[in-house]
């Protein structure tokens, strides 16, 4: 049934959106040619440049006034934080992990993590709030004002980011980068992490852009980066998208995410919930009736035995 | 229009469940109206 | 009971006979110091004041729960346990409403009395578990997110716990004398049990399939793409069991209530449901062999998640079914009994593997979720109120037996 059901989905893409389907920046996501959004922005993060000063973290958490917020200084100065591999946490957007280098065990390899902004994003689709949109220019935004607080979001996101607000009693929210939605949306912003960026490891710029200037960097230096853009196919395509020397699952990847989008795996399911709405009450009703002339008969049986005695 | 995932699936399950509601409410009647019977 | 007065009159001698069980409030008062309520007034004493806490100091200071581990033992064991075994209501009224099976039509009540307290505290329970818990009505009124799985849990449960209460309003209106109110929910009986039915197929399959989002995270031998039908059968064997057990507990704690006693009766119809049982288990154990199949998760078995996974399927799952068999064979009614109660554990430990035992399975030990103590305590004090107005409802209302005033329902 599932295959029929994507045949026919098919067909109504060719016939109705066909018209607006532009060449480049096409979804990969389900095999139904959805054109995706054309041209929104995405940040290539070249993890072979990063020297792990953390001015990223320091610029995101004062952009968008996290707590425990320190000095620019303690932020370069504080090594021990690379003891181990941190995630995003409620109070930071943004964290940079360093991982053992094997070409180079004295220079370790620093990784920038923060959200993908997938572009099927699967903490929208498990969202049962509708609190996540996917903006037109790229960013996946949170909306906190629907908010019920169930958390879902967090289990759905394949790289792990949303973070939660535990230690906020009565309004906790869900915490995850926002591309600076409120600067990339006025005409020539960038993200606070991108313009802060002393060594310019993150280039910011149209995502389909990125994409080519990706394969021409790993082109035009032999050797240098493994020949793989992180992002540009995982989980249906993300915004932002990862250069690496070394393959991507010693530096904090996980590289068995596949392509399919997030979405697409609670299809199968949904796509049963309104035939059972529609065949269950036909085939009760029908059981129903069944059982009422089952009685019917047997009533009359009685009566018919009764009848008989009786006569006698 | 329908530009991702999200919103196609989002669209076409409001569709669904919409056809779902309109067929609960006239299955009751359409079940009297097949299962009626002159009362002789 | 007194006599049925058409017209409904709320003064002291209802209150006395409805309310106290006969008795003055004094008498009342002293016929409650039984050793059973001071358990439960020890849960209570110390239940109430963690769960006070956990709403005034949130979810962070109360629960090991974090950025990892999102969900714990209250979505894990109180939501899908909870409404795993609170499928007994559905059950029963598809096989007396729909099969109708009047055999079995003195469990309906009790059956959806069961099934209605299993989910109103399994809500209960899952708004302690939300960040904002006074937005639950959100994804009911105020915005659709239709693509999520959750979105339909929401939804049905809700509807489903009204489907239930219209199933238990006759009991309600036999014990308030309302004459003319239980007539008209009397008829809406089989229109609940068949929406109910819809709604309960869907909300105990897209509680399993909330996993379906995240193929990442869990085990390969629990993550399938049958996990919808599993969850599914395995909550109809959870409702069987759960109605094995609960008749036997309620015809033997609430014997007094029941006029005439005919314990072969009850022993013939625990056969029955053990037989059921028997047949749900044999095909789950099957589907789950299917889903082995299907995901080519056959090396996974000789690994330590696979012995949990075997010991789970071959322990809980296969072993009931024949046992459930050999017993309904050679009538051993006491072996239905006991094997309904391993059924159970076999659900509950099926539902703990998928969210929390086989969750974040990748993740090294020190990330993995252990509950804290407030969590089971909290747990636990749900769980004991429940069994109290379990218990207050089946002492005034005509659950087990028929009221004198009306006849017995048939439709």
């Amino acid at each position: 049934m599932d295959t029929s059901r994507r045949n026919f989905m098919k067909v109504l893409a060719g016939l109705g959106l066909s018209a607006s389907l532009c060449e480049t920046g096409t979804a990969l996501g389900d095999d139904l040619r959805l054109p995706g959004y054309p041209n929104q922005f995405g940040v290539l993060v070249d993890t072979t440049v990063c020297i792990g000063c953390r001015r990223c973290e320091w610029a995101c958490k004062e952009w968008n006034k996290l707590p425990n917020q320190i000095t620019l200084r303690d932020y370069e100065k504080d090594q021990s934080v690379f003891q181990e591999i941190r995630r995003t946490h409620a109070d930071s957007y943004t964290v940079v992990n360093s991982f053992e280098n094997p070409r180079d065990p004295s220079k370790p390899i620093f990784v920038k993590k923060q959200c993908m902004h997938c572009y099927e994003p699967g903490c929208a689709s498990s969202c049962f709030v509708r609190a996540f949109t996917k903006r037109p220019i790229g960013p996946v935004t949170y909306d906190a004002s629907l908010c019920v607080g169930c958390r879902y979001c967090m289990a759905a996101c394949p790289f792990d980011i949303p973070a939660y607000q535990y230690n906020n009693p009565w309004t906790p929210e869900v915490t995850k980068c926002t591309f600076c939605f409120d600067r990339i949306s006025q005409a020539g912003g960038i993200p606070a992490c991108v313009s802060i960026c002393p060594v310019e490891t993150m280039t910011f710029g149209k995502r389909t852009d990125l994409i080519d200037l990706a394969h021409k960097k790993i082109r035009d230096n032999p050797g240098r980066y493994v020949n793989r853009v992180y992002g540009e196919n995982e989980v249906g395509g993300t915004s932002w998208m990862y250069l690496s020397a070394v393959p991507f699952d010693r530096i904090g990847f996980r590289t068995d995410l596949g392509t399919a989008p997030i979405p697409t795996l609670s299809k199968p399911f949904l796509s049963l919930v309104s035939p059972v709405f529609i065949v269950i009450p036909a085939l009760a009703m029908g059981m129903y009736s069944f059982k009422k002339r089952r009685d019917q008969l047997e009533k009359d049986e009685i009566n018919k035995a009764l009848d008989k005695k009786e006569g006698k | 229009m329908l530009n991702i995932l999200q919103e196609f699936y989002t669209h076409t399950k409001e569709m669904e469940y919409l056809v779902v509601i309109i067929y609960l409410f006239v299955f009751i009647s359409f079940w009297r109206f097949l299962t009626y019977k002159e009362k002789d | 009971m007194n006599g049925a007065p058409t017209t409904m009159k709320f003064d002291s001698t209802w209150v006395r006979n409805n309310i106290f069980l006969g008795m003055t409030f004094k008498e009342y008062v002293k016929s409650n110091f039984t050793k059973f309520n001071a358990v439960v007034a020890l849960i209570l004493l110390l239940g109430i004041p963690v769960i006070f806490y956990r709403l005034l100091y949130g979810l962070g200071p109360s629960t090991n729960l974090s950025d990892n581990n999102p969900w714990g033992i209250w979505i894990g064991f109180d939501m899908l346990c909870g409404v795993a075994l609170a499928a007994g209501g559905f059950v029963i009224g598809t096989a007396v409403h729909i099969f109708g099976m009047k055999e079995y039509g003195f469990l309906f009540r009790p059956a959806v009395l069961t099934g209605f307290l299993g989910y109103l505290f399994a809500i209960i329970a899952l708004t302690f578990d939300l960040g904002r818990y006074y937005r639950l009505p959100y994804p009911m009124f105020v915005s659709w997110g239709v693509t999520s799985v959750l979105f339909l849990v929401a939804w049905h449960v809700a509807l489903y716990l009204s489907c239930q209460f219209v199933e238990w309003c006759p009991a309600i209106f036999e014990w308030l004398n309302m004459k003319r109110a239980r007539k008209i929910f009397i008829k809406a009986t089989l229109g609940a049990t068949i929406f109910g039915v819809c709604l309960s197929m869907l909300h105990q399959s897209a509680l399993g399939s909330i996993f379906l989002l995240m193929p990442e995270k869990l085990h390969p031998l629990w993550y399938s793409d049958y996990i919808p039908l599993w969850f599914f059968m395995s909550a109809v064997a959870g409702g069987i069991a759960m109605t094995i057990v609960e008749s036997a507990a309620s015809h033997r704690i609430f014997s007094h209530q029941i006029k005439v006693h005919d314990p072969d009766h009850l022993n013939r119809v625990t056969l029955g449901l053990g037989k059921a049982a028997s047949v749900t288990l044999f095909a789950y154990f099957f589907m789950k062999v299917i889903g082995l199949a299907h995901g080519n998760n056959w090396a996974y078995l000789n690994t330590p998640y696979g012995y949990l996974y075997l010991f789970e399927v071959l322990g809980f799952v296969l072993i009931p079914a024949l046992i459930f068999m050999y017993a309904v064979q050679n009538n051993l009614v006491g072996w239905v009994r006991g094997c309904a109660v391993v059924t159970i554990v076999g659900i509950i430990l099926n539902r703990l593997d998928h969210s929390i035992i086989a969750f974040n399975w990748h993740l090294a030990w020190k990330d993995r979720y252990v509950p804290s103590w407030m969590e089971v305590v909290l747990t636990i004090t749900v769980i004991t109120i429940g069994i109290l107005t379990f218990q207050w409802i089946m002492n005034r209302m005509p659950i087990l037996y028929e009221h004198p005033d009306y006849e017995p329902e048939q439709h």
